[in-house]
């Protein structure tokens, strides 16, 4: 059977009008068997994609490694990602907001070559040579990354049947493209996660393509490969769910077409094929990220920066942590010191009384004056008693302060437990911390905290507190210093102890305000007890201590590491000089500046504004195409070959898709964004510009639509107004990359004659402008 | 072979589909029969009295402010003054209570300072004015019956649906009280009744009724998102609606492309273009009422203000020479001018040199005088030299004559941040100072209408930055208040690479005094704030609620997140008295069933896709057409009503949610009508009462903290179904504090306390 059989079969009836009818399944025909119906090619025709493939390889070699070297200083984000390499090799514990796997891919790098993290790239525009980085190493091992992305693009375009000269053009514009040659040759981690991104796409595309000898071996092995590559995109940074998102929707459609009774499909079969997929997409994604998790803590043994954003238990379990060597039970009768955990303030009072009246009128207590101060004094310190301690607690008490040895067994029977009933005695001024019903300082909706003499007993119910441990159900858990996350919740009037960043006046001697707040049970009421006043820890304890540690599985880390990425990263509001909004993307409405130096060298991070305008016009160009063909479908008039169309449906409509799902979620997010966000969704939509030139350069669409993109594709040799067109397309493209190159290398000083002429936009706020 | 067999399935399968759509088309109603018949205008008649029962009883009590009164009632006040004011919400229900108090005679005297006001003590016609919305609440129930009966439901579903309206405690405690909720939910139920009504005209296309109801449903929904902007949410809910018709109406090959394009424009203007109109009209009326300055009005721009009377009226000479005395205000935010006193800097890193700050009120100090750069000089001999866009220049400080100054030392409100400078007053007695003093002037846009003001400086109407020669940072309003030893005054500081917005200037005011009379220009022009017309101060009043839409992020005691309130997790305390309270919480057992009835149809809708694609039509008794396109409707448009609130990050109340619930009942009634069209007649009716049983009991059970009616402890802890509800219940006959009023909240408190962050906060002056 000729290739060209269904085709011809197609024109001679013209196609049914509304959802195309399901695709024929042709098995992929053999090349001999299509030869004799023309004339045999030369032999640059009938290589012509490796040659396509070997130029685009060659060229962006070139454009990323080109004076790598150059700057030899710290630029932009290095100084997050330099840094974190070098915790790596340190083995020194980071905290940052974006998973494991594309900074251990950098410190990779950097371990091959003997590298041993020493410096921490403090600042941008530190110098490199001074400090003895190998940083060129590092440069062109993540731009190893960038140098495959255009081939990526090229496989990925000729594999979806495109021809050689659309998958060219498409390649050599990514290739070109000025922000992704600034952000390919840097130590950044977007390289790496694209790189993964467009390897799962290819995968999927040549899965897709097996769909009739499902089960197959081939067929299982790109399965697993687009997993594979899902889980390692999605492990780079949390956008690669963007991706996991792209191929979840291809399969559902895969998914649905396959479930349609008029296939013949049994449920049994239905079901067989979901369940290859979502344990090759889902289980298989999950279990890579798990398991980049688990080399990221099996490398990070030591105590380092990113103790503090974790629990008491987790820093427990980093070498040299000095929690460790502080972690006692709390008895009865000890002084104690609570310190907030979220704002670092501890638990003070002094003689000052709060003022009658407030500036805003609203009246006080004019009790005793309960702060949070920023360090720990004599008057931080805290007696705590049982309740109930009754004249047993008095004779206890006697006796340890007068330093009397107590056994063991004696003093276990004074440990402070989970929802103890204490009060809380000040020691400096002999009275107890009290919570009432009058509206604190600078909140009407929360209580005033202040204190109580001893000896009052009408209002001794206010002094009553209940410990509260984190994590802890029953009242066996001991209270212990440093490692215990506690609340201290009001028995009376069930309001915790709270404290908020604001200062008081000068009254309050500029100390943060401490309130009962009615919500006690916000991760904001939780308080540590840093020390007892008096205790020490000797060299045996400290060993005891360390032997005793409660262990803590991967998994309960897992979580734990996981759930304050997710806060920290909704939390990353503060507003950045260069953020932008989403909308102005694809516009490129605006660059980020990532480096200048003295000598008016910078390095600004722009697209190609061509290319970019290129690819705007390509997607509106496809969605006017395919809403036309909508509406005249629903009218049953046919414009496009049926082909055609299911070509453009599937194929450019996946490219469509993975563009819109790179682009529009991030309309959603409430964090900060930036430029570079942009650049998945970039390299898309330089994939629409070679879709959309093949759309309306090529008439003899079908040769393309099943063809495999190595040598047994067979190339078309274009008319010559069409190859006009792609390679003044490119000469335009490339002409616009060298005019931007200044600014994208960061080798050249400009003058600023020079560098207004590069501001296309008024809005492109390059340095050096006069 | 293959692509044969292919083509003779889907042949087969073809008309397989063609049949059900057969008998499908049998099943539907045909459109353009349904009329109101005698028996529906009874039910109607019925339906509103019971309705109007339900929301007039006990009216008048409490005679106190209760909740967002303190607000609206007001904001009625200032209406009937004509006293500008500025709320984030659109004018129509704010103007609604104004005519609604302006008929009953209230003076707009009593300002609802604070809740628990006694209104029977300052005369306030309160019951008349809380009459307004109780009416429309009471509307809101016919309103129910004829949308159900347009959708083709029989009455005894139209009227179960118009009753679990009728006693629904959230609908009705929010109808009772001068709130804005029940003119919204009036009109945002209006609308789709009238679309439901349209849409059983559709099969007389352009005829007179069409486009009345059409039209109808427009000028609803513009009175809906003139209320509120949740009224807003209308327009993707019948914009789908209506594109799901015309992609319908697109397949009728009888229909020719002009016939279709007339379709799709008529729903355009009906439905975007007259919302519009009405939008624009409240606003048209709103500006022209309160026509006199007030409180709010310095929020606004300059030439807003120029448009009310009373306010400041600022001229000024309009040229600027070197040598003019000006004052310069910063255009984009309401802080003020800029300003300099005998005060030094005492933050950590900064230099001790004289303060510059922003200062709200008009001072001797915000007085400079423009100079010529440091080592440069300007030949004024031939007469005043004006200063142009580019200029090099100084400014010295009139009173204390030090210039104004930056350099690479940090200010007081940024210490971190290595993007911004600290700006001074700088200079001696016999020191010429240094190159550090210099500005470049930089016209950003001038007035189309004033030639010239684009590369010269005029007064008011050149918007100008001023860049720091030297190191290249704009002046820059960082809108932060400085400590108390500047005297709380606004922070302005000098920053890199800053938009423009807080970083554009204008001269308010300039006056030249030449060195000798003869140099005094000849013809001296004015500059005057050019009063806004309607349509930018339409734009200036919106922008201004979206800002304070955004900047409402408060800690509210009884705010709530949209995940919670289908479930009915907790209520709003509104007002407390002695042993009664008005606690705003729904009819538990009408809020979950129809949140299960929602449930119900996403799960039966997606089985029936599901069944289809493997060949199982299954067809309800002959429901699934009706179902699917009734309750389909107001389900998606309950859902347009409530997920687009998931992403608003602004602080939520339950009272957002009642739109979405009125819809929310719609579907619970044609879900129960569904469950129950094949049983026998007796049990269908059984069940309807067993329906309307529960809700009354539960009606009558929450009816205490819905009317402020005095109840027992007892009976309120027995109310108390979920922990979570919290109404106190001590505040009860027999409970601890039967006599005390409760605290009292209120929501939206940044509506009126707080203007927006940072703007107006002149502070004092030494």
């Amino acid at each position: 059977m000729s290739i060209d059989a269904p085709y011809q079969a197609r024109r001679r009836q013209p196609p049914a009008g509304g959802v195309p009818s399901a695709k024929p399944a042709a098995p992929e025909p053999e090349p001999e068997a299509a030869a004799p119906a023309r004339a045999a090619p030369n032999a640059l025709v009938r290589n012509s994609s490796s040659y396509a493939f070997t130029a685009v390889a060659v060229l962006s070699f070139l454009t990323r490694y080109w004076r790598i070297w150059d700057p030899a200083q710290v630029v932009f984000d290095e100084v997050h990602f330099g840094k974190f390499a070098s915790y790596y090799l340190r083995r020194q514990y980071y905290f940052d907001v974006h998973p494991p796997l594309a900074k251990m891919v950098v410190a990779l790098g950097g371990w091959l070559v003997g590298y041993d993290g020493a410096f921490l790239f403090d600042k941008i525009a530190m110098d490199y040579m001074a400090n003895g980085v190998p940083y060129i190493i590092l440069r062109s091992w993540v731009a190893a990354f960038g140098v495959a992305l255009p081939m990526l693009v090229y496989m990925i375009m000729a594999e979806s049947g495109y021809s050689v000269m659309a998958a060219a053009l498409a390649a050599v514009l990514v290739a070109f493209d000025n922000a992704l040659v600034t952000q390919g040759r840097l130590i950044l981690l977007d390289n790496i996660m694209i790189f993964f991104m467009l390897a799962a796409v290819y995968s999927y595309v040549r899965f897709f393509k097996l769909r009739y000898q499902a089960f197959g071996a081939r067929w299982w092995g790109w399965l697993l490969a687009t997993g594979t590559m899902l889980g390692c995109a999605v492990s780079c940074k949390l956008v690669g769910l963007l991706t996991i998102a792209l191929v979840g929707s291809a399969v559902l459609y895969d998914l649905w077409r396959i479930l349609d009774i008029r296939r013949g499909t049994t449920v049994a079969q239905v079901a067989r094929h979901f369940a290859a997929r979502a344990f090759a997409l889902i289980a298989v994604p999950f279990a890579l990220y798990l398991g980049f998790f688990y080399v990221h803590f099996a490398v990070l043994t030591r105590s380092g920066p990113g103790d503090a954003y974790h629990t008491p238990k987790f820093q427990m379990q980093l070498i040299d942590n000095p929690m460790t060597k502080t972690t006692f039970d709390v008895h009865y009768g000890d002084e104690i010191a609570f310190r907030h955990r979220d704002t670092g303030a501890y638990l003070d009072s002094w003689t000052g009384r709060y003022p009658l009246r407030y500036e805003d009128q609203r009246v006080s207590s004019q009790g005793q004056q309960v702060t949070g101060a920023a360090a720990l004094s004599d008057s931080g310190y805290w007696r705590i008693k049982p309740a109930d301690g009754g004249a047993d607690f008095a004779a206890f008490l006697v006796r340890r302060q007068a330093g009397a040895a107590i056994e063991p067994d004696e003093l276990a029977r004074w440990a402070v437990h989970n929802l103890d009933r204490v009060q809380l005695e000040h020691v400096t001024t002999g009275t107890n911390l009290r919570t009432h019903d009058v509206a604190s300082p600078m909140m009407s909706t929360n209580m005033e905290f202040t204190t109580l003499a001893l000896n009052d007993t009408a209002s001794a119910a206010d002094t009553v507190w209940q410990i509260k441990i984190d994590g802890a159900s029953s009242n066996t858990t001991r209270l212990q210093t440093s490692a215990s996350l506690i609340r201290v919740v009001s028995e009376r009037h069930g309001v915790a102890m709270w404290t908020h960043k604001k200062q008081l006046p000068e009254w309050g001697r500029k100390h943060q305000e401490i309130n009962g707040s009615k919500k006690p049970d916000e991760k904001s009421a939780l308080w540590t007890v840093p020390v007892i006043r008096g205790r020490e820890s000797t060299p045996e304890e400290q060993a005891e201590l360390l032997r005793k540690r409660p262990r803590m599985g991967f998994l309960a880390k897992y979580a734990e590491l996981q759930a304050l990425m997710i806060r920290h990263n909704n939390a990353l509001t503060t507003t950045h000089p260069f953020q932008s909004t989403p909308i102005t993307w694809p516009l490129l409405a605006r660059g980020i500046s990532f480096w200048t130096s003295k000598d008016r060298k910078q390095i600004y991070l722009l697209g190609n504004p061509i290319g970019w305008w290129l690819a705007d016009c390509a997607l509106v160009a496809y969605g006017a195409v395919m809403l036309c063909m909508a509406l005249l479908a629903r009218r049953n008039i046919h414009v496009v070959d049926g082909v055609v169309q299911r070509h453009l449906q599937r194929s450019t409509g996946f490219i469509a898709g993975a563009w819109a799902l790179h682009y529009l979620p991030f309309f959603l997010m409430g964090r900060s964004l930036f430029l570079h966000h942009y650049l998945p969704a970039a390299i898309f939509a330089y994939m629409m510009v070679g879709a959309m030139f093949h759309f309306f350069s090529t008439d003899d669409y079908q040769r393309f639509a099943l063809r495999h993109w190595d040598g047994r594709a067979r190339a078309l040799v274009p008319s010559v107004v069409v190859a006009v067109v792609c390679v003044a397309i490119i000469a335009v493209h490339v002409a616009t990359f060298a005019h931007f190159a200044p600014i994208t290398y960061g080798t050249r000083s400009l003058t600023p004659a020079e560098v207004n002429s590069r501001r296309w936009l008024s809005t492109y706020d390059l340095q050096f402008q006069k | 072979m293959t692509v044969a067999m292919d083509e003779a399935r889907g042949d087969k399968a073809k008309e397989k589909a063609k049949e059900e759509a057969k008998e499908e088309a049998k099943e539907r109603p045909k459109a353009g029969e349904w009329r109101m018949e005698r028996s529906d205008w009874a039910a109607v008649a019925a339906a509103t009295v019971v309705a109007l029962a339900v929301r007039l009883w006990r009216l008048s009590s409490p005679a106190q402010v209760v909740f967002d009164e303190v607000h609206f009632g007001k904001f009625a006040g200032r209406y009937i003054n004509g006293t500008y004011f500025f709320d984030l919400h659109p004018p129509l229900a704010k103007m609604m209570f104004a005519a609604a108090g302006r008929v009953a005679g209230y003076d707009g005297v009593f300002d609802f300072k604070e809740i628990g006001l006694e209104y029977g003590a300052a005369g306030v016609p309160y019951v008349a004015m809380r009459l307004m919305p109780a009416v429309l609440g009471a509307l809101t129930v016919p309103m129910a019956l004829v949308a159900a009966r347009a959708c083709g439901y029989g009455l005894d579903t139209a009227a179960l649906a118009a009753l679990l309206v009728c006693v629904e405690n959230g609908l009705v405690t929010q109808s009772r009280l001068m709130l804005l909720d029940s003119p919204l939910v009036f009109f945002t139920a209006l609308t789709l009744a009238c679309w439901a009504v349209w849409w059983t005209r559709q099969g007389r296309p352009f005829s007179r009724a069409w486009w009345a109801w059409l039209a109808a449903t427009g000028a609803a929904m513009g009175c809906a998102a003139s209320c509120k902007w949740v009224g807003l949410f209308l327009i993707p809910t019948l914009g789908l609606s209506a594109a799901k018709d015309l992609w319908d109406k697109i397949a009728d090959r009888s229909l020719s492309p002009v016939r279709w394009l007339a379709h799709a424009g008529a729903r355009a203007l009906t439905l975007l273009g007259v919302p519009a109109a009405v939008y624009v009209l409240c606003f048209w009326v709103h500006f022209a009422v309160l026509r006199r300055t007030g409180p709010d009005s310095s929020m606004m721009s300059p030439e807003f203000q120029a448009a009310l009377d009373g306010g400041p009226r600022v001229a000024t000479d309009r040229d600027v020479y070197y040598g003019s005395e000006i004052r310069i205000r910063s255009t984009n935010a309401r802080s003020g001018f800029l300003h300099s006193h005998a005060h030094a800097w005492q933050h950590e890193k900064g230099s001790g040199q004289q303060q510059v700050t922003i200062y709200g009120f008009a001072d001797p100090n915000n007085v400079w005088v423009v100079t010529p750069g440091f080592n440069a000089t300007v030949d004024m001999s031939a007469g005043p030299v004006p200063v142009r866009s580019g200029d090099v220049l100084r400014l010295q400080h009139k009173a204390t004559g030090k210039f104004l100054h930056s350099h690479n030392k940090r200010p007081a409100m940024a210490a971190g941040d290595d993007k911004k400078f600290e700006l001074s007053g700088y200079g001696f007695a016999n020191f010429s100072g240094d190159s550090n003093d210099n500005f470049v002037l930089d016209i950003l846009h001038g007035d189309p209408a004033m030639a010239g003001s684009d590369t010269h400086v005029q007064a008011i109407y050149s918007r100008f930055r001023l860049v720091h020669a030297n190191l290249r940072c704009a002046v820059y309003n960082s809108r932060k208040k400085l400590p108390k030893w500047a005297y709380g005054q606004t922070e302005v500081n000098c920053m890199l690479n800053c938009m423009p917005r807080m970083s554009t200037w204008h001269v308010e005011h300039a006056e030249y005094h030449p060195p000798h009379a003869a140099a005094q220009p000849a013809d001296v022009r004015r500059a005057e704030y050019r009063p806004l017309g309607l349509w930018a101060k339409i734009w200036e009043y919106n922008k201004l609620m979206t800002d304070t839409n955004e900047s409402l992020t408060g800690d509210h005691p009884f705010a709530a997140r949209p995940e919670h309130w289908p479930w009915l997790r907790r209520g709003t305390a509104y007002w407390g008295g002695a042993a009664r309270s008005i606690y705003q919480l729904g009819n538990p057992p009408i809020w979950w069933a129809s949140l299960a009835s929602l449930a119900l149809f996403a799960a039966a809708s997606a089985a029936l896709v599901l069944l289809d694609k493997r060949g199982t039509r299954l067809r309800l008794g002959g429901q699934r057409a009706r179902y699917q396109s009734a309750a389909g409707f107001f389900a998606v448009a309950w859902a347009c009503h409530y997920v687009p609130f998931f992403l608003m990050g602004r602080e939520l109340f339950l009272h957002h949610y009642f739109p979405a619930l009125w819809m929310a009942i719609m579907v619970l009634a044609f879900s129960l009508d569904l469950a129950t069209c094949r049983l026998p007649p007796v049990v269908r009716a059984a069940v309807y009462v067993a329906a309307a049983a529960v809700a009354l009991h539960a009606f009558h059970t929450f009816s205490y903290i819905t009317y402020a009616r005095p109840w027992t402890k007892d009976a309120c802890l027995r109310a108390r179904w979920l922990a979570t509800w919290d109404f106190d219940c001590e505040h009860t006959l027999g409970g601890a504090k039967a006599t005390l009023p409760l605290p009292p909240t209120t929501t939206d408190p940044a509506s009126v306390e707080q203007p927006p962050a940072g703007d107006n906060d002149g502070g004092e002056e030494p």
